[in-house]
């Protein structure tokens, strides 16, 4: 992004201000980093709940006669077995096999889909999806338009709850509704990027204050906190969730970054479908968990290696506040790649002792979404962006 | 921001005060709060001769790492272990438990060319 295009502001920008955020600039908005800071944000969303703009992120409405059709030839993922109100996570890929993007698709109807891709892709996304699609298919960018939160921690049905008048035991993970908060119109999903139960809300930019407030009223008595994007990385690199920009990008193709589920080889026709079995097979690295023996910590781009050899380079890595240990996910030869493996991590230096650890990195407590659990591989990846 | 008037400041935040034959050094409260949550603190290596300026150890909060950079030339000392187990005390308590390390000042007049309490807020309100 050139430097004199201005940074894009969440409608909640005044409200982060006078709540002590400290702002950073993140994909051309300038958004929360922190409240209260990164490590008790981080716990109250393993703990009780915590409350996340994330309005940055695009929103797309993709509709027409030719929505399906032409969905099911961008998108990595079968559509057609979704029913609407279901989401499915799935990816954007070029011609080359390469990652464009992670998205969520909401099936809103036979021919009417909604959506959520990541801040820094959203006008390349919107760009694509209009490059391949017909002239039949309507295609909305609404990212300025609507606003997006997630409530996300082991209280977030109980705080959600109060708000609706529908029952939330309906609404299963990976699941959506239209619904009214409080009288605001809402697209309300049972997602995530933490690990956690949660729900992320799609609303209009215009009732964005009223419903975050009424959102936060109904959390004091569950101790929810306000959340920014430190918490949000760390959170979702317990889970080994993967981030558009660190693990996954246009030089990585889905099955080096574990992505399998998120691609339906049994649909044959979408764009980048051959390129992404031939890399697969052809593929030297893939993507780990590593946690480290001792207490430092590995950052982006750090050496990974065996012995004297490097093996591999860390995508994105943090010290744990739930396990109290340096993590990161990395790229490595796949013959370093197994669960148990000692390797090292360079830092400042000095190799430090890490072992390959089966991810994601922290179960949670509260899990209620044991079909979705048990259908998980072992391998790093990302159900949500 | 609490700036104690008896110490001598850097301009990389950190602070250092003579104790007899030796002299301490930590960060700065403003730098911690900069820093967030510290979760990691590389200490220097007992014995090392370091330059004034010159890196030293680092810090770590849970989104980066940033260098500790010595106030003074001179001989490390003493560092501060209670900082592997709680390394939180740069946090709560910057200018007390929270020190990183003793140095053995090679040229005391360098003391000199440090800034006062005064002279530290002017910079750190300014950055």
């Amino acid at each position: 992004m050139s430097q004199d295009v201005p940074l894009l502001h969440s409608p909640l920008d005044a409200f982060h201000r006078e709540h002590g955020a400290r702002m950073i600039e993140f994909a051309g908005w300038e958004m929360p980093l922190q409240f209260s800071g990164i490590v008790t944000e981080h716990l109250a969303v393993r703990r009780a709940a915590g409350l996340f703009d994330i309005s940055h992120m695009g929103q797309i409405r993709v509709s027409g006669k030719t929505a399906l059709q032409d969905l099911q030839r961008i998108v990595t993922k079968d559509l057609a077995p979704a029913k609407p109100g279901r989401a499915v996570y799935s990816l954007l890929c070029n011609e080359e096999g390469g990652i464009l993007d992670d998205i969520i698709v909401y099936r809103m109807a036979e021919n009417e889909f909604f959506i959520i891709v990541n801040a820094v892709n959203a006008t390349k996304d919107f760009e694509w999806l209009k490059e391949n699609s017909s002239k039949t298919t309507e295609l909305e960018n609404l990212s300025t338009s609507r606003a997006l939160f997630a409530m996300q921690g082991p209280n977030s049905s109980a705080i959600v709850g109060q708000l609706t008048s529908q029952p939330l035991s309906d609404l299963r993970y990976f699941r959506f509704r239209s619904d009214m908060l409080r009288g605001f119109p809402v697209i309300l999903a049972r997602t995530g990027y933490t690990g956690e139960d949660g729900f992320e809300i799609s609303v209009e930019s215009d009732d964005a204050v009223d419903l975050w407030n009424c959102l936060l009223e109904a959390g004091k008595p569950f101790e929810l906190k306000l959340l920014g994007l430190g918490a949000r990385d760390t959170l979702r690199l317990e889970m080994a969730y993967s981030l558009y920009g660190m693990e996954i990008s246009e030089s990585v193709s889905p099955f080096e970054a574990g992505l399998q589920k998120a691609v339906s080889l049994k649909k044959t026709d979408f764009i980048g479908r051959d390129a992404i079995i031939r890399r697969g097979k052809e593929s030297r690295r893939t993507l780990i968990g590593l946690e480290l023996l001792n207490r430092s910590i590995p950052r982006p781009h750090f050496r990974v290696k065996s012995g004297a050899g490097v093996v591999g380079k860390v995508t994105s890595g943090t010290m744990s506040p739930s396990l109290g240990r340096g993590i990161a996910l990395a790229f490595v030869e796949k013959k370093f790649s197994e669960i148990g493996t000692v390797l090292d991590v360079e830092i400042r230096g000095v190799n430090r002792c890490a072992i390959v650890v089966r991810t994601p990195f922290w179960t949670p407590r509260v899990y209620t979404r044991s079909s979705a659990a048990a259908k998980r591989s072992a391998s790093p990846g990302s159900p949500e962006s | 921001m609490e700036i104690p008037k008896e110490l001598k400041y850097t301009k990389t935040h950190e602070w250092v005060v003579i104790r007899g034959e030796t002299a301490v050094v930590g960060i700065t409260d403003f730098a911690q709060q900069e820093l967030t949550d510290v979760v990691y603190v590389e200490l220097p290596e007992l014995g090392k001769e370091v330059k004034a300026g010159g890196e030293c150890a680092v810090v770590e909060s849970v989104k980066a790492a940033v260098d500790i950079y010595s106030p003074l030339s001179g001989k490390i000392v003493k560092v501060n272990e209670r900082l592997n187990d709680e390394p939180q005390l740069l946090n709560s308590d910057p200018y007390g438990d929270g020190w990183v390390f003793e140095i053995e000042p090679s040229d005391p007049a360098e003391l000199e060319k440090l800034m006062t309490a005064e002279e530290y807020q002017k910079t750190a309100e300014g950055s």
